[in-house]
């Protein structure tokens, strides 16, 4: 130490301080050069006045006036009795004139030199120390004879260390033309340009991204609202809505929850552009899914306002296009695309990349029966739509504390809740082995007239992850005798991967699909009021309301019969949906050929609209007669219910229709209907208390 | 209160002071000599009750009414109590080091989590760990004790020594405080806290004892052996004295053995001082290869010196005309039987210092004046 100094001191006598100040916010980079020689300091190569030169104390630190470095570096100072408090960044330092110790926050730290006044009356301190102390980088340029502070240019919040650790990757996507970017993570999959959106998907988390010109005149808040009405009519939940600012970009969103969904839709306005981003991600818990750390950290990374090219880390969105996700190239061995497993191809299937996106991934082959009838594959209630024999393999984070066994009997449980027994068999749940793993099997096999439909499904972990094999196919493939085996070699050289799970997105699991949070409404100028569950859709037709459980249908041939009971349903082709709950109101008055005004008694129109339906039975659609009218009591009017079976193709439909007298001419119709595959499952008893919950307001 | 009780001494002293001598006595309380007006009267020391056992750790108390001293005499804290307390003075100043890198394997490169653990030795944000930890860190993260993160910028590395320095923006860190070399003593009880991160994040502590001491195991410097366990994440720890202090930076050990190894304090130190001042550590150099004995290769002592097996061209040792084969014996007047002993010796010697170097040339030993030259630092 000594020797440096000496050397210091005689030979070079130059100190170049260069220090980056922060003021405000504003960064300032200062340039502070000490000369030991001339006695001089300058900042940014101008003269700064010192009242006493820099020199080295008794124990070889170089000393500097306290408070013209601490004001340097932009720290703030007060002195009383000779106690310097400086403070910075919250911290507190306190030096005391003639004393080496140094109070910082709450610890008492000794220096090498204690604090002094010089001949001229202030107080010097030793360089380094203070410097360091306020984030400071000091070192001694060796070759230049300089020694150099650099202010740390401000200071660090600290960070989740999830978040910290998950996107310290220098990674940015950025869109040069939309004026966007944001950090690119390792579970970022895939960039798809549809139609003015992208859409991205973040682990499990799927995000679209649009960009408009901003029209004159058009707040904020009004862009907002915009978008809202455009969009899709679907009831959910409001449960946080706010505004801020971001990076000097001011902001407004909102946050609804669906059924097991969360969508967050953020707007921000620049001076040229909106940008709407809408977030979406299905949980487990809504209570820990409020707050997820892929989303904020998606969020404060953005940039906006960004023209690109400029950072070599940038990745335009160009180079993941959307067309590099399908590949051309036949593989003996697919492996999924964040590694966490692989399985061995055969000539006859083949991955679709696409669903590679998310924690799903298909592997499928062309389906070899020919179709004669008009029905193009099939519908399978559990969400599985394909013409061709499908293996989904699906990732999941490892549940706590739940083994494959309990994984599957739970598995299996949902689909004795859904599914109704009279097409639908399921096994009891088997071992099997899948190459070095023990899993659990169990099939499920649904039957509609002629035709049936089989689903094989595998559970099994590794310990970092969940899987989920599920084979899906036509029973008639099996008439190829190649068909099973082709398919289990696929299925059993499935090899689950080594990837530490917190390098990939949480999959989650949808298994509160069945959890009914209901939302309550009026209707109909206020006529109504119900509750229904939120994922459920409720549309308001021309002389009521239409309440269904969204995304399920079964095809129906009988466009008449459809069209006599739900006239506004006809589109639809011959789908109807599972459950769904018509209620209408219809005046009774009628006009007879003498063209009289006449109000017909309720029961005269019960009757002729039972016999409309009954009418429309055919070759194609058998009716079954009412075996009886019932006398029911509904929204505290006495009424009749008839219910009646429709049954086209081997599909039946159960109607039930309450019959209900309101006021001096009118009639309140409400009907029930529910496709046999719903009949006695959860879906039942939901559009049962849908009814129970249906009120005149 | 305290006068009083010095009065009421030095009263009596006066009382009864017929035999008073003349010189005052120096009193030592645990090795430190205490300011004290003790006399010496018949042959009898008197000393200031108060000054005497506060500084021996004992409470003095004075009751007014009474005219009564009571003295309460420090308990000794046992371990039990100790270690905790250690633990939880410590525990902030020791942070987790953790990044992704590329890492070497059998199967070649590949992209890999890495961690460590680190102490803070500046308040303003520099954190001292092992060259290992964070030499192939793409970007490194320091996880404080109450789980923030922070970005942290590869400072100083020496990996030689296996130390280096990192820094975060964050001031007013809780900062450990050094212990001194002589502190380091074999059969000393120590605790090592590190952050194993892939158990959690909560610091870990194992307690343990100083097994050894000047252990070279193919390290050119020497280590403190210990029998505390250092697992993979305590890496660049903090090895820490019943006093609470650094004694050294724990670095690594046989696994699952009880021999484990940390950098000495007095290595640290070293090392610390050459970074402030160079940038990196200046290490002199002889521009020779030198043969350890095969009693010193197997750690064990030697007296027969080191064999020169190479030399530079302008290597200072071929400057003063000694050749391959000929055997250094000392440096400054100190006997060099191991590569360690020389590379400690060297600590206190910059490249261009001059020494004295003894070395045994056709059976007698010939000194020379060498000036250094300076070693590359990796």
């Amino acid at each position: 130490m000594k020797k440096i100094i000496a050397f210091l001191l005689c030979i070079t006598m130059l100190c170049s301080v260069t220090m980056i100040c922060v003021y405000g916010n504003e960064l300032i980079v200062s340039t502070m050069k000490v000369s030991l020689i001339q006695q001089t300091v300058t900042l940014n190569d101008e003269e700064f006045p010192m009242t006493q030169p820099p020199y080295i104390s008794d124990a070889g630190d170089t000393m500097i006036e306290l408070e013209a470095l601490v004001n340097t570096l932009g720290a703030e100072v007060t002195e009383t009795d000779g106690v310097f408090v400086v403070v910075m960044d919250g911290v507190e330092m306190r030096y005391t004139l003639n004393s080496s110790q140094v109070q910082i926050g709450t610890q008492i730290i000794t220096m090498n030199s204690p604090v002094v006044v010089s001949e001229s009356g202030v107080a010097m301190a030793p360089l380094r120390f203070v410097a360091e102390a306020l984030g400071a980088d000091v070192t001694y340029n060796g070759e230049t004879e300089e020694v150099i502070v650099v202010s740390s240019g401000g200071f660090d919040e600290g960070a989740n260390l999830a978040l910290l650790f998950k996107y310290s990757g220098k990674n940015k996507i950025g869109n040069s033309k939309e004026h966007w970017r944001f950090v690119k993570t390792d579970n970022f999959d895939m960039a798809e340009y549809d139609e003015g959106w992208y859409d991205f998907a973040l682990g499990d988390i799927m995000l679209s991204f649009m960009v408009e010109k901003k029209s004159e005149g058009f707040s904020l808040e009004q862009y907002y609202l915009q978008m809202q009405q455009t969009d899709y009519y679907s009831r959910s939940v409001m449960y946080d809505k706010g505004k801020g600012v971001h990076k000097n970009v001011p902001y407004v969103y909102t946050k609804f929850r669906t059924l097991d969904t969360i969508n967050e839709r953020y707007v921000y306005e620049t001076d040229e552009f909106f940008y709407l981003i809408d977030l979406e991600r299905t949980f487990e818990s809504f209570a820990a899914a409020k707050e997820n750390i892929d989303v904020n950290a998606f969020l404060s990374s953005l940039e906006f306002d960004y023209n690109g090219g400029e950072e070599e880390d940038t990745v335009d969105l160009a180079t993941i296009d959307f067309a590099e996700q399908y590949t051309q190239e036949k593989k003996t061995e697919y492996v999924d695309g964040n590694y966490r497993w692989t399985v061995q191809l055969n000539d006859t299937w083949e991955v679709n990349e696409y669903y590679g996106f998310y924690n799903e991934v298909s592997i499928y082959r062309p389906s070899e029966i020919e179709e004669e009838s008009e029905f193009d594959g099939l519908y399978f209630d559990l969400g599985v739509y394909s013409e061709d024999p499908t293996i989904t393999i699906k990732t999941y984070s490892v549940a706590d504390g739940q083994t494959t066994a309990q994984w599957a009997e739970k598995k299996r449980a949902l689909y004795e809740d859904i599914c109704n027994p009279e097409v639908y068999t399921i096994s009891a749940v088997q071992n099997v082995t899948i190459g070095k793993n023990q899993a659990k099997h169990f099939e499920v096999c649904c039957t509609v007239g002629e035709r049936q439909s089989v689903e094989k499904l595998y559970y099994l972990s590794d310990g970092s992850y969940r899987y989920e094999i599920m084979l899906s196919y036509d029973k008639r493939e099996e008439k190829n005798e190649t068909f099973l085996n082709s398919a289990n070699s696929v299925i059993f050289s499935f090899v689950p991967g080594t990837i530490d799970a917190s390098e990939v997105g949480k999959a989650l699991e949808p298994d509160s699909e069945t959890e009914i949070l209901t939302v309550s409404s009026e209707f109909k100028n206020k006529l109504f009021t119900l509750s229904y569950p939120c994922l459920w859709e409720v549309e308001e037709t021309g002389n009521g309301l239409y309440v269904s459980r969204s995304g399920s249908y079964t095809d129906m041939l009988s466009l008449g019969l459809l069209s006599s009971m739900v006239p506004e349903l006809s589109f639809l082709f011959g789908m109807i949906d599972d459950v769904s709950l018509q209620i209408e109101t219809e005046s009774l008055r009628y006009y007879d050929d003498e063209m009289n005004q006449q109000i017909s008694s309720p029961e005269a129109y019960m009757k002729k609209n039972v016999a409309q339906i009954l009418n429309t039975s055919g070759a194609l659609l058998t009716v079954t007669m009412p075996t009886e009218i019932k006398e029911v009591t509904m929204l505290g009017i006495t009424g009749y219910c008839v219910e009646l079976v429709a049954e086209a193709e081997g599909t039946k439909i159960y109607y039930t229709t309450y019959y209900l007298p309101y006021q001096e001419d009118q009639m309140i119709t409400v009907t029930k209907t529910c496709s046999g595959n719903c009949k006695n499952t959860i879906y039942e008893k939901a559009l049962d208390q849908v009814i129970s919950s249906l009120k005149l307001s | 209160m305290k006068k009083r009780v010095i009065c009421a001494g030095l009263l009596l002293g006066m009382v009864f002071g017929q035999g008073v001598s003349a010189q005052q006595p120096t009193v030592e309380v645990d090795g430190t000599v205490i300011e004290t007006d003790a006399l010496i009267i018949d042959d009898r020391t008197y000393v200031p009750l108060r000054g005497v056992f506060e500084a021996a750790g004992s409470t003095v108390l004075w009751d007014e009414e009474n005219w009564k001293v009571s003295i309460q005499t420090a308990k000794t804290v046992s371990d039990d109590d100790l270690i905790p307390e250690i633990v939880e003075k410590v525990s902030p100043s020791v942070v987790g080091i953790i990044g992704r890198g590329k890492s070497e394997s059998y199967y070649g490169s590949e992209e890999s989590i890495m961690g460590g653990s680190g102490v803070v030795i500046k308040t303003g944000g520099e954190i001292l760990t092992n060259a290992h930890v964070v030499k192939d860190m793409d970007t490194i993260l320091v996880v404080m004790n109450d789980g923030k993160g922070y970005e942290a910028q590869l400072k100083y590395i020496d990996e030689e020594t296996d130390l280096a320095v990192v820094k975060i923006k964050k001031i007013g860190l809780p900062v450990v405080s050094f212990s001194k070399k002589e502190d380091i003593v074999v059969g000393k009880k120590v605790i090592a806290i590190g952050t194993p991160i892939t158990f959690s994040l909560r610091n870990s502590t194992t307690v343990g004892y100083i097994s050894g001491l000047n252990r070279s195991v193919g390290d050119p410097y020497r280590l403190i052996q210990t029998d505390t366990t250092i697992t993979n994440g305590n890496s660049g720890g903090a090895l820490i004295n019943m006093k609470g202090e650094l004694v050294g930076i724990t670095s690594s050990g046989y696994s699952g053995s009880n021999t484990n190894f940390a950098i000495p304090i007095d290595t640290v130190q070293y090392v610390i001082d050459h970074f402030e001042k160079y940038g990196k550590v200046k290490r002199p150099s002889f521009g020779a290869e030198f043969q350890e004995d095969w009693l010193a290769e197997m750690g064990l002592p030697s007296e027969a010196g080191l064999s020169i097996k190479g030399m530079e061209k302008n290597s200072p040792l071929a400057l003063a005309s000694f050749k391959t084969g000929d055997v250094l014996v000392s440096v400054a007047g100190q006997s060099v039987n191991s590569i360690v002993e020389l590379n400690e010796l060297m600590k206190s010697y910059m490249p261009g210092d001059t020494v004295r170097v003894g070395v045994k040339k056709d059976g007698s030993i010939q000194y020379a004046e060498i000036v250094l030259g300076e070693k590359e630092s990796k």
